[in-house]
């Protein structure tokens, strides 16, 4: 019995080293996601906007290693190119409520009384609504496009980063240090930037990296339902909505942009998932 | 305890306006309005004063918070307009489509708590083990999946290629419900095995535990009669939270299936820009939501001896 | 015949990291033993060491522990199951964070009793008031149909006690069990131990950070420090002419009334 604790002992230490290559392994990944969706318009084959209809529907081999979808546009490149749309419209989401959701967590955590009561009564109004549902709502009466798709999502997304802030505020209020720089005659904003921030950044990030994958799924789900991205913008999205009827002739419409959100949001998990071992280790459990 | 019951529903009146006030701002204040709907939709022109006066008619010139409140009268009293496109009187339209939608979300819930509930104590008491791991790489790659991809691989694998399952429609009896359900009961479970397995962790933890094993009584007795009564409460709570993910994923897959339901219904409505069907669902779904969490506030609240008995916890 | 207890230079590590050195101890039956030092000596790590409670992440790399002349270190973990709560028992520090808080205290007394031996509840139930009653409580009644949360500190002590006591076990181990309450309740606590001893028979391990206690309760005392063994004799001997540095500074810093 004593050699196999000995053994579990070891694998322990390990362990720190462990996180610390995953973080690099994925966040290389998440980085050549990316990079990708930034220099996408010099990594495409193909035009993805050109119609050839002449080459509609190939199977994926060939000249189009991803087939072509119904117009004859080269799947690979609508792929390529549909990576900045759904990248950069969940990054911009996940920037924005951080930023918007924080302030107002810690204005709540910090000042309390009235404001605290509004802002929280107000963050309840919009967690009533289910997601998806709201989401729906403000998209369809702002008449679609990729922008209004990210308000739309915004507006319910915030009031989980503005608890995550608040609470953390509310826990580090009464710490000595507060005071301490209180008393010392810290203006209030510096105070909160260098006393606050940095205290209440650990659970606010994690929760920020594991929400990009689920904010990309949903932009994509907003376009799949005619919410999002308008044709003839790749988006993947909107890519499977179009390739529905064809699902059983020509699949590889749907599971070309398919695959590619579900590798994309696997990334992206990853990296939540090793950001989150790395600052909160104590969540992962013994 | 009664009091707080009676708090809890005191607090919800303000969420009922909250929610009610702002569905009532979202659809009126879209870039158009019903009456350039009403005239998209009938295929006629009309002239600006013409517009104008059927909109003096119906009351769309009055000050916003004059008309939510005329609204709101009217909806208490169940009239909550009627469709741009069909004229119908959306409250019926949608009580109709209601029982879809619900037998849906049960049957998606028992099969998710079926999978979830087992594999994520599994999970947690293998912690770390090749259970464990196959358990969070499973429910790693099902959170992965958006669910409108998990429905067209479903249709595509059962339906088409196996010729199994019916593709879509609610009509070909308990067979039609399988695929949709499948849909909903994977994403949902996906999330929640990891909730339960984390909240079962959280308890193993906890110096209890460590009391129980220093009487001398076996894991599976700790486990089955303390960290499992402890935990369920929470996993309760967690449950009421997927609901929530729920009522919105059933629009996607309700539309991909063609479930006749309230899901389909919005969706379709979206297309056709009819503004008070939108709003109809929108309302009563988040007042189903937030009634759903109260229920399930309450009955935590009365399961926790520590809450019940008069000490307020945490 | 072999001591009660038997600590022969046991070393514990937790995830690779040695916490205790070298410690090595005897306590015969009906003997009390107190083991002081301040938090992070690794006093508590014995004790939960001999009862085999150290967790995925803490093993025995050294040394043995003897109950009775068996082997702790080396028996199986169902063999260890066994042992706790008949032969060895705990008490808690904290005893209501030892206690499921959503089940009542005679629902976990119950369950305690049932895992060692055949017994009805009214069986238990008298067994608790006759413990009960030792402590000279009257409403163990109520007691046992309570939830930890709705006792206070120095109930709870008691109903650690109760709960230790109630397989009689012939080892009791005490992981500072007063230093939660105060002071007036602690002497309580601290006199219906000695209680259980005389009574009982009961061996005790004490751990405690408060030496004037140990010096109270105690037959021996050994004083630990960053997981070693500083000073290990009879109670008379280490307090009145104690030898090392430490030792005398734990003594040194007990405050005492003088009067007049």
């Amino acid at each position: 019995m004593r050699e196999k604790q000995k053994m579990t002992v070891g694998k322990q230490r390990a362990a720190g080293d462990y996180i610390k290559i995953k973080m690099i392994l994925f966040g290389t990944l998440a980085a050549g996601v990316i990079l990708t969706a930034v220099f996408a318009p010099y990594l495409v084959p193909y035009d993805p906007y050109e119609q050839d209809l002449g080459n509609a529907l190939l199977p994926p081999g060939g000249a189009h290693l991803l087939g072509t979808d119904r117009y004859g546009r080269d799947m690979l490149s609508r792929v390529i190119m549909g990576s900045r749309t759904t990248v950069f419209a969940a990054l911009l989401l996940v920037a924005v409520i951080t930023v918007i959701g924080s302030a107002a967590g810690i204005l709540c955590g910090y000042y309390g009384g009235k404001l605290d009561a509004f802002l929280m009564r107000v963050s309840d109004i919009f967690l009533a609504f289910p997601g998806m549902v709201f989401a729906i709502a403000v998209a369809s009466v702002m008449s679609g496009g990729i922008l209004n798709a990210v308000i739309a999502l915004a507006c319910i997304s915030w009031p989980k980063y503005a608890r995550v802030a608040r609470s953390q505020v509310l826990s580090i209020r009464n710490m000595p240090y507060m005071a301490a720089a209180k008393l010392s005659g810290s203006g209030t904003f510096k105070m909160i930037c260098r006393h606050v921030v940095p205290n209440i950044a650990g659970p606010v990030i994690v929760t920020a990296v594991l929400d990009i994958g689920t904010m990309m799924m949903e932009i994509a789900g907003l376009s799949f339902l005619g919410l999002g991205a308008a044709p003839p913008t790749a988006e993947w999205g909107s890519m499977m909505s179009n390739g529905r009827s064809m699902l059983q002739t020509s699949p590889w419409v749907i599971l070309a942009p398919g695959t590619a959100i579900f590798l994309t949001v696997v990334i992206f998990n990853l990296v939540g998932d090793t950001v989150r071992d790395l600052l909160d280790p104590r969540q992962k459990g013994r | 305890m009664k009091k707080y019951i009676t708090r809890r529903f005191l607090q919800l009146i303000p969420i009922l306006f909250g929610i009610t006030f702002l569905s009532f701002l979202l659809m009126n204040t879209g870039t158009a309005d019903s009456i350039d709907v009403m005239e998209n939709n009938t295929g006629g022109v009309m002239s600006e004063e013409e517009k104008d006066i059927l909109r003096a008619e119906l009351g769309l010139d009055k000050p916003l918070v004059q008309q939510y409140i005329i609204w709101l009268g009217k909806t208490v009293r169940g009239d909550m307009g009627e469709s741009f496109v069909s004229g119908q009187p959306v409250s019926a339209l949608f009580v109709s489509k209601l029982p879809a939608t619900i037998g849906l979300m049960i049957t998606s819930i028992l099969l998710t708590v079926f999978l979830s509930v087992p594999l994520g104590i599994l999970s947690a008491v293998r912690q770390n083990r090749i259970t464990d791991y196959l358990i969070r790489f499973f429910s790693f790659i099902g959170n992965s999946l958006p669910n409108f991809f998990v429905s067209l691989l479903l249709i595509w694998f059962f339906s088409l290629k196996l010729k199994l399952l019916p593709v879509m429609g609610n009509n070909a009896g308990w067979k039609s419900v399988i695929l949709p359900t499948l849909t909903l009961a994977l994403s949902m479970a996906s999330r929640y095995t990891r909730q339960v397995r984390a909240t079962v962790l959280e308890e193993l933890n906890k110096d209890y535990v460590q009391g129980a094993r220093a009487r001398g009584i076996s894991e599976k007795r700790i486990l089955y009669f303390s960290v499992l009564r402890a935990s369920m409460l929470t996993i309760a709570t967690l449950l009421a939270l997927s609901i929530g993910s729920l009522l919105g994923g059933t629009a996607i897959v309700e539309s991909i299936f063609m479930w006749d339901g309230v899901g389909k219904m919005a969706v379709d409505a979206i297309t056709m820009r009819d503004y008070p069907v939108i709003q109809v669902y929108v309302i009563w779904m988040a007042v189903i939501y937030v009634c759903v969490n109260l229920f399930t506030d309450m009955i935590y609240h009365y399961l926790d001896p520590r809450i019940r008995l008069g000490r307020e916890d945490g | 015949m072999a001591p009660l207890l038997d600590v022969q230079h046991v070393d514990v590590s937790y995830n690779g990291r040695a916490v205790v050195h070298d410690v090595s101890f005897q306590l015969e039956a009906g003997e009390i033993l107190g083991i002081v030092g301040e938090s992070g000596s690794g006093k508590s790590t014995v004790i939960r060491a001999a009862m085999g409670l150290l967790g995925n992440t803490g093993a025995v790399t050294r040394g043995d522990i003897y109950y009775k002349g068996q082997s702790v270190t080396a028996a199986g973990a169902e063999e260890l199951r066994r042992m706790r709560g008949p032969a060895m028992g705990m008490i808690f520090q904290n005893t209501e964070a030892s206690l499921c808080p959503i089940r009542s205290i005679g629902d976990q007394l119950f369950e305690s009793v049932c895992q060692h031996e055949k017994a009805s509840r009214e069986e238990v139930r008298d067994r608790a008031l006759e413990l009960f009653d030792r402590m000279r409580l009257n409403d163990g009644e109520r007691i046992l149909n309570s939830y930890p949360f709705e006792l206070s500190g120095g109930m709870n002590q008691r109903v650690g006690i109760m709960m230790a006591m109630v397989l009689r076990p012939a080892l009791l181990f005490a992981d500072e069990p007063t230093s939660a309450l105060d002071v007036t309740v602690q002497a309580q606590v601290v006199r219906e131990m000695m209680k259980m001893r005389d009574i009982y028979g009961t061996g005790i391990v004490v751990v405690t950070h408060n030496i004037g206690m140990a010096e109270y309760m105690a037959d021996r005392i050994a004083v630990m420090y960053e997981g070693r063994l500083v000073e290990y004799g009879r109670t008379e001997d280490l307090i009145h002419h104690p030898k090392e540095a430490y030792t005398k500074r734990l003594i040194g810093s007990v405050l005492r009334i003088d009067r007049g």
